[in-house]
C-alpha cells in the first residue's frame, strides 16, 4: 500500500500539469459545428463525436475544451492569490505578534451559511444576461472569492510560522540582529515553503468546489446567458462547473451531455488530490511516535 | 460583550448581504448599483419588524405569515439535519476511535478520495448510478429526487449529507487517537493488564471527546454547507426551497430571504447543540 503511495507521489505531480497542458493546448482549435441530420441532437457518442453532442448539436468535447480555461485559469488564479496574500500577511503577523493567543470560539452568524451563498447573492444581479464583460464578471467572481478564502490560509500560515518562529534558528538569527522582515524572508518562508506548496492545491479544491457549487445554482464562471419559454440557463463561457450545471436535467435520457463535464471535473479534482496526498506524504514531518495499541 | 458586538456586526452584514441583489443589478442595458435602495430596504425591513410588516410575505396574491411557513420547512431541514449528524457522530466515534489504525490506512488509501468529491457530484453521481441501475437491471433502487412532500426521498439525501462529514471527521478522529495512544498513561494502563476494549472506552475515548466536542463546529458548518446543495439537487423540503424557489416563483422578497438566513444560523445552533448535548451525555455515562 505504501509502495502505491509512493508510485503515486511521484507520477502526481507529472500527471497533474499534462491534464492541465493538454487542455490548453488544444482549446483553440475552433469546431462548434451544429450538425444537422435526420436524427435530432442530441447525438449519443460516436466516432464523429467523442463525448457526444449537447441539446443544440454542440460537440460535447470542444465545449468543454473551450471552458477548460477558464475553470483551470480562475481555479489556479484564485488560488495562487489567496495563497499569495494569506502568507504573506499570515508570516508578518505571526512575526509580529509575541505570544500566541488563544484561539476564540469561532462561532458567527456566517459559520451556518456557507461561503457560496455569500458570493450568490452579491452575483444575482449581475451575473444572470451580464453586461459587464466575461473577464471582467471573471474578475469580480475571482476577487470576491480571494476575499473570502484568505483568512483560511491567513490562518493556517499564521499558526505554522509560530511553530517555525520557535526554533533555535530563528533565535540565533535574531540575536544577531536579523530584522522581522529579514528573518521572513530568509528564514521563515523558506521553512513554510513546502506547507504553501500544499496549501495552495488545497485551496485549488476548495474553489473548485465554490464554482461547482455556484455553477449548480445557475451562476456560472463568466455569465449566465438566460433564454426563456422554457426558461434556460447557459453558460457562457462553457467551463466546466456552468456545462455541468447547465445539463443538470439530462439525468434521465441522453446522460453523456452531463457524464462527460461531469467526469472531466471529477479527473481534474483527483489529479489535484492525488498530487496534494502525494507531497503530503513527502513533506510529512519524520518525527513518528509508537502507538502503544 | 464582544461577542454581543460581533454578532450585531455579524447581523448588519447579513442585512446588506440580502440587500446586495436589490441595489446591484442589471437595468437598462447597464449596471445599476444603487445603495438608497438597499438601505431603504433595510431601513423599511427593521421598521416593519415592529410593526410586523415583515413578519408577512407574497405567495402570489395571497400574503402569508413568515414563522409558520418558515417553521414547517425548518423542523424538516433540522430532521435531514439531526439524524445525518448522528449518524455521522455515532459512525466517526466506532471509525475514528475503536478501529482508528484500519480506518487511517483506508482513509488515506482509496477512501481518500470519495473526501475531495464535492457533495454537488456525488449528488449527481449517484443520481445517474441510480438511473442507470434502473434501466439496466430494471430495479428500482432509491429515489432520484422527491416528487412530493409526502413521498420524500430519504436514503440518498441522508447519504450524501453524511459522508463528507463523515471522512472529514473519522481522519482527524483518528489521528487525536493515535496521538492519545502514544501518551504514557496508555501505557500504564496496559502494564496494569487492563483489557484493550476497557483502555479504549475509559482512557482513550475519554481523552479524544474533547477535541471531538472542538471539531462540532466545523462539522456541522460542514453538514449545513451539504444540505443547501443536497436539498437544492433532491428537491426535499427544507429552508434552502423557501430561500431558492420561492424567489423564483414569487420574486425577490428582501424580508423573506433575511428571516431564511437568519434560521439557517438558528438551524446550525439548534444542530451543534444538540450533538454536543449527546456527546457530553455519553461522556458523562462513561466517566461515571
Amino acid at each position: 500500500m505504501l509502495a502505491f503511495f509512493i508510485v503515486i507521489s511521484i507520477i502526481g505531480p507529472y500527471v497533474a500539469p499534462y491534464d492541465l497542458d493538454y487542455s490548453k493546448k488544444i482549446d483553440h482549435i475552433y469546431t462548434s459545428d451544429g450538425e444537422r441530420k435526420l436524427i435530432s441532437s442530441p447525438f449519443p457518442p460516436s466516432k464523429d463525436h467523442l463525448f457526444g453532442t449537447d441539446k443544440w448539436g454542440y460537440d460535447i468535447l470542444t465545449l468543454m475544451l473551450y471552458g477548460a480555461k477558464y475553470t483551470i485559469f480562475t481555479v489556479l488564479a484564485v488560488s495562487l492569490v489567496r495563497v499569495i496574500i494569506g502568507a504573506a500577511t499570515g508570516i508578518l503577523a505571526a512575526m509580529g505578534k509575541r505570544e500566541i493567543a488563544s484561539k476564540p470560539n469561532k462561532i458567527s452568524l456566517f459559520s451556518g451559511i456557507p461561503t457560496f451563498i455569500i458570493i450568490y447573492f452579491v452575483m444575482l444581479g449581475i451575473n444572470i444576461e451580464p453586461i459587464f464583460s466575461t473577464s471582467s464578471l471573471l474578475l469580480i467572481q475571482g476577487t470576491l472569492m480571494v476575499i473570502l478564502g484568505v483568512p483560511g490560509v491567513f490562518n493556517v500560515v499564521c499558526n505554522k510560522t509560530l511553530e517555525v518562529k520557535k526554533s533555535a534558528y530563528i533565535e540565533a538569527a535574531r540575536t544577531l540582529g536579523g530584522s522581522k522582515l529579514h528573518i521572513s524572508i530568509k528564514h521563515i518562508f523558506p521553512a513554510v515553503k513546502g506547507n504553501l506548496l500544499l496549501i495552495f492545491l488545497n485551496e485549488c479544491i476548495q474553489v473548485m468546489h465554490i464554482i461547482g457549487q455556484l455553477g449548480i445554482f445557475n451562476l456560472f464562471l463568466g455569465g449566465t446567458e438566460k433564454q426563456y419559454l422554457p426558461t434556460i440557463y447557459l453558460s457562457m463561457t462553457h467551463e466546466w462547473a456552468g456545462l455541468i450545471g447547465q445539463s443538470r436535467s439530462f439525468l434521465y435520457h441522453s446522460q453523456w451531455i452531463i457524464v462527460f463535464p461531469l467526469l472531466a471535473y471529477l479527473l481534474l479534482l483527483i489529479s489535484l488530490y492525488f498530487t496534494s496526498s502525494g507531497l503530503n506524504k513527502y513533506f510529512k514531518d519524520n518525527i513518528r511516535r509508537t502507538s502503544y495499541l | 460583550m464582544t461577542s454581543l458586538i460581533r454578532i450585531s456586526i455579524n447581523i448588519i452584514v447579513l442585512l446588506i448581504l440580502a440587500a446586495i441583489p436589490l441595489g446591484l443589478s442589471n437595468m437598462d442595458g447597464r449596471v445599476n448599483f444603487d445603495i438608497s435602495i438597499m438601505f431603504a430596504n433595510i431601513s423599511s425591513f427593521l421598521q416593519g419588524l415592529f410593526s410586523g410588516d415583515s413578519w408577512y410575505y407574497h405567495q402570489g396574491d395571497r400574503v402569508r405569515f413568515i414563522i409558520s411557513d418558515l417553521f414547517s420547512f425548518f423542523i424538516s431541514s433540522y430532521l435531514y439535519m439531526i439524524v445525518a449528524s448522528f449518524i455521522v457522530v455515532i459512525l466517526s466515534i466506532i471509525l475514528g476511535i475503536f478501529f482508528w489504525k484500519k480506518s487511517s490506512k483506508r482513509l488515506d488509501a482509496s477512501l481518500g478520495i470519495l473526501g475531495v468529491i464535492p457533495d454537488f457530484l456525488l449528488v449527481l453521481l449517484l443520481q445517474l448510478s441510480v438511473v442507470y441501475i434502473n434501466k439496466n437491471f430494471g430495479i428500482s433502487t432509491f429515489k432520484v429526487a422527491s416528487s412530493s412532500v409526502s413521498d420524500p426521498a430519504i436514503f440518498l439525501p441522508l447519504f450524501t449529507l453524511v459522508l463528507v462529514p463523515l471522512f472529514y471527521l473519522v481522519k482527524s478522529l483518528s489521528d487525536v487517537t493515535f496521538d492519545v495512544s502514544t501518551e504514557n498513561y496508555v501505557l500504564t494502563a496496559k502494564s496494569k493488564g487492563l483489557s484493550k476494549l476497557y483502555i479504549y472506552v475509559y482512557y482513550v475515548s475519554l481523552n479524544v471527546f474533547p477535541y471531538l466536542k472542538a471539531d462540532l463546529f466545523k462539522v456541522t458548518s460542514i453538514l449545513i454547507g451539504n444540505l443547501f446543495i443536497v436539498e437544492y439537487l433532491y428537491n426535499t423540503r427544507g429552508l434552502t426551497s423557501i430561500l431558492f424557489q420561492y424567489q423564483v416563483h414569487f420574486g425577490y422578497q428582501y424580508n423573506l430571504v433575511v428571516m431564511c438566513l437568519l434560521s439557517f444560523f438558528i438551524l446550525y445552533l439548534a444542530c451543534y447543540f444538540t450533538i454536543w448535548l449527546f456527546i457530553v451525555t455519553v461522556e458523562r455515562c462513561i466517566s461515571r
